[in-house]
C-alpha cells in the first residue's frame, strides 16, 4: 500500500461542492482545509503509484479543482515486498528474454 | 500493542502534517504533528535524482530502508515542497531486482562472469598501465555523467588531467548543454545563467522556447502555471514545434519548422528596433555588436542593416510561424517591463545550437532585459548534476574547473600549481596538457581495438550513462565501445554494458550522498541514507581505487579514506580550493554549512557569512564587484546597472547571426524532418524509468508521432506500425496520428531500449561547430507503412542475461 499526502487547490466559491467530491472517493481522506483559501490536505491510499495518479486525474476532472499537488510519499509496505521477493516488478524478463531469441 | 491500523493512521498523519505545513495550513487534526515521526525512523536531506529541476527531498528512512518521500517545504527549487510523479517513484529503483550487485569480467566466450573488486580493478589496472605505455596517456579515456555527483566528477577529472596529463575527459553533457556553454562564454562571458528560478514569480514575460517544460522539467511548470494561473496578466510565450502541453498555458504559440528558429529571433529583434522598444540605454551602455566570432566590432546602424532582411514576412516564409505572432511576441517581449526566457534541448542539441543561444541573448541585450527582477536569459539543464558537477567542475575535454578553458595557460598553470601536478602526475610531461582532448563524438568515434591502428583510443571508463543507446548514429559508435577495453559503472545492466569488457555496480544517490547542482547554479547536499545492496560502490570509491593502483594514492588525498562520506567531504574541500578565486566560487558553502542548509547555496558564494547570489553581474548583488582582482577581473569604479566582468569590455556581445540552416535537409527521399525527445513519465535512455512499472506502463514504448494529413497522405492510421527511416538506420514505430505537430514534421521520444525502436539509430550525428553538440532535433526522414497495428508494448529492458548477447535485440 502507498500512501500520498497531497493539497488540493480549488475554486474558493465552489469549496462545497469541492468537499462532496472528494467525500466521494473511498481511498481519499480528508486531514486539513483552509476552505477561505481554496485549499484542502488529503491522504490517498492505494495499491500502486498508479492508483494515486488515476485519483489526482479524477479529481483534476472537476473544474472546480485547480491543481493536486503531491508532497509525501510512504511506500514501506512495497519496499518490504519487493525485498523480500514477495512483490514482483510486473515486468517478465524471462518471457522478453525468450522472445529476443527467436529473432 | 500498535496494530496496523494505527500504523497506518499514525502515517497518514504524519504525511499530512507536512502537507498541510507545506500548504501554509495548520494543522487540524489533534496531535497530528506529534506523530510526525512514527512513519520513519528519520528523514535524510537530499535533491531527486531525475530531472534537473533539482527538487529538494527529504528521504525517510526505516530499519535501514528507504521507505518513504517527501518535499523540503523550505526549498527553493520546488517551493512548497511539491514533487512529481517520477521523483515519488526512485524507491523502485533503488529496489529493483534488476541491481548490479557484483563486478563482472568479460571472458574469452564473450560471456560476463562475476568477479571480486581485487580481480576487476587489477585487470583495469593493467589495461590502462599497458596502454599508457604501448600508445600513450590519450589512449585511455573517462567518460563522465550530468547524474555524478560533483565530488565524482572533479575527481575523474583531477585523476586524469593532472594524474594522467590527459585530457581525454568528456561526459553526457556534451551532448545536452555544451551548446548553452558556448553561447553563455561568448555572450556574456561566463559560463550559466545570471539570473535564478525565483525570476519566475517576478517576470511579467515568460518567454519558453526549445523547451517542452511540462514533460522536461514538470515541477518547474507546475511554478510556472501556477504563477500565471494567479497573475493572469502575465504572458506566457511558447516557440516549439509541436503543440504540447507547455502551449496550454500560453498566450502565445510560435510554430516553426524545426532547424529554423534562428530566423524568429532576428525578427523579434528587428521588430523590436524597427517599432523603438528597444532599451536604448542598456544598447548604448552594456552591449557591443559583432560580426564573426565576436572579435570584430560593428556598430549599432550596421547590426540593424544586418537583421533588417527579417521582416515577419519572411521570418513566415522561412519558418512556417504566421507573421502576426512574430510581431505581438516582439512587442509583449520588449514591452512587458521583465521578460524571462527559458530553453533547453529544443536549442542546444542542435548544428547550430551556440548560434540559436546567441540569438536569444541578444533579445535581451537590445531591450536590456538582464540584471532586474525578473528579467533573464535562462537555459535550462536537462540532467540533475549538470550543471554543478560537469560545467563547473570542467569535466570537458576543452576545461578545468572553473568552467575556463585548458587552453588558457594562467589557469592552468594555477590549476597545476593547486594539485601539484609536477610533483604528482605520472605523466613524463609533469603538466597538464594545453591541447583540448576530443569531445563525446570525436571520442567515441576514436575508440577501437589496440590492434586497430586507426584508432587511438583503446580504453574507457564510462560512467552513470548509456552511450550505446544516447550517441547519435549510433550504429557508427558501437563496434568502437565493443572492441575496446570498456569499462562501465552502473546501477542496472544497460546498452552500454553489454559492449563492456568489465561492469562495475555502482551505489545510487542515496546509497552514498554528494552534491547536485542544478540549472540555477544552486548546489545542495544529499546525505547517504541507506546502504547500497551487495557489493555495489559509489563513483567516488572507484576513482579513488584506480587512483591507488595508478600510483596516485597521495594525489587524490581522499583515496586514503574509507567512509564514503568522509571522501565526499574531502573532494569537495578540495574542489571548492580549487575554484575560491574563480566566478563559481563555492567556498563558503562548506560542507558543514551544506549539512545543515536547507535550501542550497548559489554561487558565487566566497566565505561562509555570503548567502549565495540570485544575480550574477549587477554591483551590490554579485560579490565578484567587492574584490574583482581577487577573482583575475577588472570592473571599473560607479558601475550603475551591470557589468558582465567575463568580457574585457564589461559588455555583452551582440551577435549577427544568420539563420543558415546548418541541419540535415529534407529530400525527395526522405521528406520529413524528425525531432527527438522525453515524455513526462520517462527520462533519457530508461534504464530506471522503465524498471518503474508505474512509469513504464505509461510509455511502454516508443512511438512516432505524425500529422493527421501527412498520416492520411500516406495510409496511415492510428497504431499502424511505421517505418522511420533515415540513411542512418531505421526504427518500427506504432504511429500516433495526432494534429498537434506541424505537418512534415515527426516525433520520436528517447527512452525504448529495444533494438528497431531506439531512435538513435536513424538521428543524424552532425555536430555544432561550436560546441561539438550533436543535432538530435533535426533529421530527415522517410516515412512508410510497415503493417497494421503490433502490440509493442512489451516494456523492454536490458536485462542481465542480455549483457552476454554480443548483439542489440
Ligand atoms: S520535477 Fe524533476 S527533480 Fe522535481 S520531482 Fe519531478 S523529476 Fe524530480
Amino acid at each position: 500500500m502507498i500512501f500520498a499526502a497531497s493539497v488540493v487547490y480549488f475554486n474558493a466559491n465552489r469549496a462545497g461542492e469541492v468537499e462532496k467530491l472528494i467525500a466521494s472517493f473511498p481511498n481519499v481522506e480528508i486531514y486539513d482545509k483552509d476552505m477561505n483559501k481554496g485549499k484542502i490536505v488529503i491522504v490517498t491510499e492505494a495499491e500502486s503509484a498508479q492508483g494515486i495518479e488515476e485519483t489526482e486525474k479524477a479529481l483534476l476532472e472537476s473544474d472546480a479543482v485547480e491543481d493536486v499537488a503531491h508532497y509525501a510519499f510512504h511506500f514501506g509496505e512495497e519496499v518490504e515486498g519487493l525485498l523480500n521477493g514477495d512483490v514482483k516488478p510486473d515486468i517478465n524478463f524471462e518471457e522478453i528474454f525468450k522472445k529476443k531469441r527467436g529473432q | 500493542m500498535i496494530t496496523d491500523i494505527t500504523r497506518r493512521n499514525f502515517i497518514k498523519a504524519a504525511l499530512a502534517a507536512g502537507a498541510a505545513a507545506a500548504a501554509g495550513i495548520a494543522p487540524e487534526k489533534a496531535g497530528a504533528q506529534e506523530t510526525a515521526g512514527a512513519a520513519v525512523d528519520n528523514w535524510v536531506k537530499g535533491v531527486c535524482r531525475m530531472c534537473g529541476t533539482g527538487c529538494s527531498v527529504y528521504v525517510g528512512v526505516k530499519d535501514g530502508k528507504m521507505v518513504a518521500m517527501k518535499g523540503n517545504v523550505d526549498s527553493k527549487t520546488n517551493t512548497k515542497g511539491f514533487l512529481c510523479v517520477k521523483g515519488m517513484n526512485i524507491f523502485k529503483v533503488a529496489y529493483h531486482p534488476d541491481r548490479l550487485t557484483t563486478p563482472l569480467i568479460r571472458d574469452a566466450k564473450g560471456k560476463l562472469q562475476p568477479a571480486t573488486w581485487d580481480e576487476a580493478l587489477s585487470l583495469i589496472e593493467k589495461k590502462f598501465k599497458e596502454y599508457h605505455k604501448k600508445f600513450g596517456y590519450d589512449s585511455v579515456a573517462y567518460y563522465g555523467s550530468g547524474q555524478c555527483t560533483t565530488e565524482e566528477s572533479y575527481t575523474f577529472n583531477k585523476l586524469w588531467k593532472g594524474g594522467f596529463g590527459s585530457n581525454m575527459v568528456d561526459g553526457n553533457p556534451r551532448l545536452c548543454m555544451a551548446s548553452a556553454v558556448g553561447a553563455y562564454l561568448g555572450s556574456l562571458g561566463s559560463d550559466e545563467p545570471a539570473g535564478a528560478y525565483e525570476d519566475i514569480e517576478k517576470a511579467k514575460c515568460i518567454f519558453l522556447t526549445g523547451s517542452n517544460t511540462s514533460e522536461a522539467h514538470p515541477i518547474l511548470f507546475r511554478r510556472i502555471a501556477r504563477y500565471k494561473k494567479d497573475n493572469p496578466g502575465v504572458k506566457v510565450i511558447v516557440c516549439e514545434p509541436r503543440r504540447t502541453k507547455t502551449a496550454n498555458i500560453a498566450d502565445l504559440w510560435m510554430p516553426f519548422k524545426p532547424g529554423t528558429d534562428a530566423a524568429i529571433f532576428n525578427g523579434m529583434a528587428r521588430e523590436i528596433i524597427k517599432n523603438g522598444w528597444h532599451d536604448k540605454d542598456f544598447i548604448a551602455n552594456h552591449s557591443r555588436f559583432t560580426k564573426g566570432d565576436g572579435s570584430e566590432e560593428i556598430t549599432f546602424e550596421e547590426y540593424v542593416k544586418f537583421i533588417d532582411k527579417y521582416t515577419p514576412e519572411f521570418v513566415e516564409s522561412v519558418t512556417g510561424c504566421p507573421a502576426a505572432h512574430v510581431k505581438q511576441a516582439s512587442e509583449i517581449f520588449a514591452k512587458s517591463g521583465a521578460s524571462l526566457s527559458m530553453w533547453c534541448m529544443g536549442l542546444n542539441q542542435r548544428s547550430n545550437g551556440v548560434f540559436a543561444n546567441n540569438l536569444v541573448h541578444n533579445l535581451h541585450a537590445i531591450t536590456g532585459m538582464f540584471g532586474k527582477p525578473g528579467a533573464d536569459s535562462f537555459s535550462l539543464t536537462g540532467q540533475p548534476n549538470a550543471c554543478g558537477g560537469v560545467r563547473e567542475t570542467g569535466s570537458l575535454s576543452h576545461l578545468l574547473p572553473g568552467c575556463r578553458p585548458v587552453a588558457a595557460e594562467p589557469w592552468r598553470k594555477k590549476v597545476e600549481a593547486y594539485w601539484k601536478v609536477s610533483e604528482n602526475c605520472i605523466n613524463p610531461s609533469k603538466a597538464i596538457n594545453p591541447k583540448p582532448g576530443m569531445h563525446a563524438v570525436k571520442l567515441f568515434s576514436s575508440l577501437g581495438a589496440e590492434n586497430d591502428e586507426t584508432k587511438p583510443v583503446k580504453a574507457v571508463v564510462i560512467s552513470t550513462t548509456n552511450p550505446a543507446q544516447s550517441l547519435p548514429n549510433t550504429n557508427r559508435f558501437i563496434p568502437g565501445m565493443r572492441d575496446a577495453f570498456t569499462v562501465v559503472i552502473d546501477i542496472f545492466p544497460t546498452r552500454t554494458a553489454q559492449l563492456a569488457s568489465v561492469v562495475l555496480p555502482a551505489a545510487f544517490i542515496y546509497e552514498k550522498g554528494g552534491v547536485y547542482g542544478c540549472s540555477e547554479r544552486r548546489s545542495f547536499l544529499t546525505t547517504k541514507a541507506v546502504n547500497p545492496p551487495g557489493e555495489a560502490k559509489p563513483d567516488l570509491w572507484i576513482a579513488c581505487q584506480i587512483a591507488k593502483r595508478m600510483g596516485l594514492g597521495k594525489y587524490i588525498q581522499w583515496s586514503g579514506e574509507e567512509d564514503i562520506s568522509k571522501m565526499n567531504e574531502m573532494a569537495w574541500n578540495d574542489y571548492t580550493g580549487c575554484t575560491a578565486n574563480t566566478e563559481k566560487t563555492l567556498k563558503g558553502a562548506t560542507y558543514a554549512r551544506l549539512k545543515k542548509s536547507v535550501t542550497g547555496v548559489q554561487w558565487p558564494c566566497p566565505d561562509e557569512k555570503h548567502p549565495g547570489t540570485y544575480k550574477r553581474y549587477v554591483p551590490g548583488m554579485d560579490p565578484i564587484f567587492d574584490d574583482p582582482a581577487r577573482y583575475g577581473y577588472k570592473i571599473p569604479e560607479n558601475v550603475k546597472r551591470i557589468y558582465f566582468y567575463g568580457r574585457p569590455d564589461g559588455r555583452m556581445n551582440v551577435f549577427c547571426r544568420g539563420h543558415e540552416n546548418t541541419s540535415e535537409q529534407t529530400s525527395k527521399e526522405y521528406p520529413f524532418l524528425m525531432t527527438t525527445g522525453r515524455v513526462l513519465e520517462q527520462w533519457h535512455t530508461g534504464t530506471m524509468t522503465m524498471r518503474i512499472p508505474e512509469t513504464a506502463q505509461a510509455h511502454p514504448n516508443s512511438f512516432v508521432e505524425i500529422h493527421v494529413n501527412d498520416a492520411k497522405k500516406l495510409g496511415i492510421k492510428q497504431g499502424d506500425m511505421v517505418k522511420v527511416e533515415s540513411v542512418r538506420g531505421y526504427n518500427i514505430l506504432p504511429a500516433r496520428v495526432v494534429n498537434m505537430t506541424l505537418e512534415g514534421v515527426v516525433f520520436v521520444p528517447m527512452h525504448d531500449q529495444k533494438a528497431d525502436r531506439m531512435v538513435n539509430f536513424i538521428c543524424s550525428d552532425v555536430i555544432d561547430a561550436g560546441s561539438s553538440e550533436p543535432d538530435y532535433k533535426v533529421s530527415a526522414v522517410k516515412i512508410t507503412r510497415f503493417s497494421g497495428p503490433k502490440n509493442v508494448a512489451e516494456r523492454y529492458v536490458v536485462d542481465r542475461k542480455e549483457l552476454d548477447n554480443p548483439k542489440f535485440s
